[in-house]
Order: C-alpha cells, then sequence, then structure tokens
C-alpha cells in the first residue's frame, strides 16, 4: 500500500456511476467540491477529502453532436456530448444517457 | 543564458497518405534544415523530435532514433516528445533550452506524423486519446467534439449569435484556403466559399466539415545554434527570444475560463515577457486552427483581439496579409495540413522563411521582424514562440 492513496479513484467513481449514483469529493479544508475525482482538491489542491454523493442535478453548459465517431463506437452515432454544471460547483463531461440515468434515478 | 539562433529549415511536403515512412518524412526535413544550415550530421549534437501517432499510423515508435542513424548523425542523444498536436513546438522549446544553457552548440529539432494513413476512424480514436481516457472519452467525446463544445459555449458565454458566429468561422477557413492555396508544401490548394463552408457536412454540431483541419502526413524540422556558432553559418538568423509552454487538466476543469484555454493565457504571457515585447509588436503570427472556432478563441488570448471579438478580426481584414496581424499566411492547418507531431515545427519554418523573404509572393508579408506562433495539444498544452529577425 502505497502511504499516499487516492480518496476516490476511478474503479470506485466509475462502479457508482454505473449504480446511477455519482460521486465527488468534498475539500475538509476550503469547503468545495470536485468531481470527477482527483487526486487533490480541485480548488485549493488540499489532500483533506470526503468521498460525498452529489445530487446529479445542474445545468447543461454546453454540447455537440458527433456524427463522426472513433473507431469501434461507430453504432452509437450521433452522440450527443453535454457538459454540465453541477450545482454543487464542478463540470462534468457526460453522455447524454448519463445524465438521464441520473436524473431518473437520484 | 545564451542567445539561439534558428539557422536552417527544413520542410517536407504536407499531403493525404505520404508515400514515404514516418522516418523517411522525418529524415529528409532534418538532411534538408543541416544541408541548408551548411552544416553535416556529424556537426549535429542532439535531436528534438516531437511526434504523436508513429505508434499507430505505422507501428513506430522510437521514430527519433532511427531518423538520427538515417541522417548519419549517428549515436546521438535523441528524445521524443509527446504533447500531441503541440509536440512539435515542446520539441523546439526543449532543443532552445539545451543550447541556451550552453550544453550543446547546434542540435536539430522538429516533428513529424503520418496520421492520414490511419483512416477517419482509427484517427478520430487516436486523437481522441489526447482528452482524459477515463472522465472524457466514454461519453463518446472526440477531438472535433471538445471544439464543438467550446463553439456553443463561445457563443452563450460572450453573445455571439451562433449564425454571426458560423459566418465569422468561415471567414477564417475561407483565408486559410485563399493563401494555403499559394503553399506550394501544402496538402490542400483549393479556395472556398463562406457558402461551401456553411453548407459542407457536419462534423460535429455546430462544426462542419470545411471548418476542420485535415488528417496529414509531413514533417518539418530546423536546426538551431548558439549565437556564436549561428553567425559563423548565415547572415540570416531568426532568434528564438521568447519560449512559454503551459498544460491544463480536463477540459471540465478549466470551468472558469472556458471557453478559452487557461493554458494558452499562461504560456503567452511567458513568451510576450521573456522577449520583451506585447502582443502589438508582433508583425505576424502562425496560430493553431486545427478548427475555424479554435483561432478565434486563439487570437484573444494571444492578446489581438477582446474575449468575444475574436472573430471581428476575419470580418474586417485585420488578419489577412496587408491587415494589422496577418495570420496563418501559410495556410494554417486548415489548409497546408496538420501532420500532429510536425506541426508546430511547420510554424516555426514558415515564419522563418517570411523573414527571409522566401514564401511564395502572393502569401508574402512585407517586412516581418517579430513572429509568433501557437501551438495547441489535446486539453490544453500550449506552447508560444517569439521569433525575431537577426539581421
Amino acid at each position: 500500500m502505497s502511504t499516499f492513496e487516492y480518496k476516490l479513484a476511478f474503479k470506485d467513481y466509475n462502479a457508482s456511476l454505473r449504480k446511477n449514483k455519482l460521486l465527488g469529493l468534498s475539500c475538509k479544508d476550503c469547503g468545495k467540491v470536485t468531481c470527477p475525482p482527483k487526486l487533490v482538491c480541485h480548488e485549493c489542491g488540499g489532500a483533506n477529502l470526503d468521498i460525498s454523493t452529489l445530487s446529479g442535478k445542474g445545468k447543461i453548459v454546453t454540447f455537440t453532436v458527433s456524427y463522426v465517431t472513433a473507431q469501434g463506437r461507430e453504432v452509437e452515432a450521433p452522440i450527443l456530448v453535454v457538459m454540465v454544471e453541477l450545482e454543487e460547483g464542478p463540470w462534468v463531461i457526460l453522455s447524454a444517457l448519463i445524465l438521464i440515468a441520473l436524473r431518473w434515478n437520484l | 543564458m545564451r542567445k539561439v539562433a534558428i539557422v536552417g529549415v527544413g520542410h517536407t511536403p504536407f499531403s493525404f497518405l505520404a508515400e514515404k515512412t514516418v522516418v523517411e518524412l522525418f529524415s529528409e526535413a532534418a538532411m534538408e534544415a543541416i544541408i541548408s544550415s551548411d552544416l553535416k550530421a556529424k556537426d549535429i549534437k542532439a535531436m528534438f523530435v516531437g511526434n504523436v501517432l508513429g505508434d499507430f499510423s505505422e507501428g513506430q515508435g522510437m521514430v527519433q532514433s532511427f531518423a538520427a542513424d538515417e541522417i548519419g548523425a549517428k549515436n546521438i542523444p535523441a528524445s521524443r516528445f509527446e504533447g500531441a498536436c503541440a509536440s512539435g513546438t515542446m520539441a523546439i522549446r526543449d532543443a532552445f533550452m539545451w543550447v541556451a544553457s550552453g550544453f550543446y552548440d547546434i542540435v536539430i529539432a522538429g516533428g513529424v506524423d503520418t496520421t492520414s494513413k490511419m483512416g477517419t476512424a482509427l484517427g478520430t480514436r487516436t486523437f481522441a486519446m489526447f482528452t482524459d481516457s477515463h472522465y472524457e472519452y466514454p461519453s463518446g467525446l472526440t477531438f472535433p467534439g471538445a471544439f464543438g463544445m467550446l463553439c456553443h459555449l463561445y457563443s452563450v458565454k460572450y453573445g455571439v449569435p451562433l449564425a454571426k458566429l458560423k459566418r465569422q468561422m468561415a471567414l477564417v477557413s475561407v483565408q486559410s484556403h485563399k493563401y494555403g492555396q499559394y503553399n506550394k508544401l501544402g496538402q490542400l490548394h483549393n479556395e472556398v466559399t463562406v457558402d461551401e463552408v456553411l453548407s459542407s457536412a457536419m462534423v460535429t454540431s455546430p462544426l462542419q466539415l470545411y471548418d476542420c483541419c485535415p488528417f496529414s502526413d509531413g514533417a518539418a524540422a530546423i536546426v538551431l545554434a548558439s549565437e556564436e556558432a549561428a553567425r559563423k553559418l548565415t547572415d540570416e538568423p531568426v532568434y528564438i527570444t521568447g519560449v512559454g509552454q503551459a498544460s491544463s487538466g480536463r477540459y471540465s476543469s478549466q470551468k472558469e475560463y472556458l471557453p478559452r484555454l487557461r493554458a494558452r493565457d499562461i504560456s503567452v504571457k511567458q513568451a510576450y515577457d521573456m522577449a520583451g515585447i506585447k502582443p502589438e509588436d508582433v508583425d505576424i503570427c502562425e496560430l493553431h486552427d486545427c478548427f475555424s472556432i479554435a483561432s478565434i478563441i486563439a487570437v484573444e488570448s494571444l492578446g489581438f483581439a477582446e474575449f468575444g471579438h475574436g472573430g471581428e478580426l476575419w470580418e474586417n481584414g485585420e488578419a489577412d496579409i496587408r491587415g494589422r496581424i496577418p495570420i496563418n499566411m501559410s495556410g494554417g492547418l486548415k489548409s497546408k495540413g496538420h501532420p500532429i507531431g510536425a506541426t508546430g515545427a511547420s510554424q516555426v519554418c514558415d515564419i522563418v522563411k517570411q523573414m527571409r523573404g522566401a514564401v511564395e509572393a502572393q502569401r508574402q508579408v512585407e517586412d516581418v521582424k517579430i513572429g509568433l506562433t501557437d501551438t495547441l495539444g489535446g486539453d490544453g498544452i500550449i506552447c508560444n514562440l517569439v521569433l525575431e529577425k537577426g539581421w
């Protein structure tokens, strides 16, 4: 075990997202929320973090509809990708399908 | 720190489906740069190469070592730089520092890629690797998609109606093709009209085909030398007087700055401050127009326009050949092409040739003394170089 570990690594963030639950990190130093997770608080760089469940609510700040997709994802086209400002503050990039799932389940 | 000069430059044609390999292309560009510097390969003490996708396009890693051996610069230290589309400028910036420090007197730097050989589907997949593979790519984000999102955000944040913004963007592409058609080393040689841009196929809303640069194959290289060494080699040295580089995390993490890219604000300030110049001192700029909206976003952070007003430079001719700040007289990534590892070095080559009066007459800017390059990689590596005519 390393002496400095991720509070919330991709594996657990992603497993939670698959259950339509969006996790973030609340900073005990500055009070801000980081999502998607990082090793330290995005706002203040502090490492004093708690995992928190986010509301899944927010505002779509921008989007694109992609007709040309990466190899292996052709059947998904057109893909609607959105950038969302979560009500807790962070911005995240999500597929529209995940956005809908979050809103239905939370 | 010592002054560092660019002595000679080399540049292969940019094209679709080059017949030559990634190693051959870089070797040809490097040898042209060496010969035009009145040097031999054995005079080169180190090599710095931007190469991003040789592994995927040709199954070729370590392009730099093979290229050094190909040209006869046997056993020199050769290093590869990977910062997506900014790789070539990253390589030049590091080469600059090795010479400025006094460690080497004469080195070569540049870049190469053969991305068109992958085809559009694999090409799109590999370019998407320069977003966050776990937190962004699963959403379906592609590299054009990221700029599609920035474009919509630009329209909302600055209150520029999308129809007006799209027309400004079309003018960016029209100008790139207008000058790119004359660049003999460029990839696309056709003019386009605003109507053609606005009726081209939708790639990722609101970006259409002619808002996007092509996939390209090609290489570019420059020889860098200390001021003392350069004086013996050329009467026309071009000095690198300012360098900047900065990086950012995921697009979404740049929330308070978007659609501008925070790394550009930081990088270009480093370069301007180091050179002791201001944006209004720049006579010519080669900037990273991977997408038409990217040009409009870039000119604002580079200090050529107020935020939200970048597109006006193309509307009123200020970015044109006789305008206040001629931009992308090479044709830019849009028309000249974008072999990603080569792009930063290609920008430098073209400004050096502009200063030497050595480009095609139709795109020659008069009396270029100070030039700026701007290169963007992925979610936000930016490199900037200030070049100054040394004679």
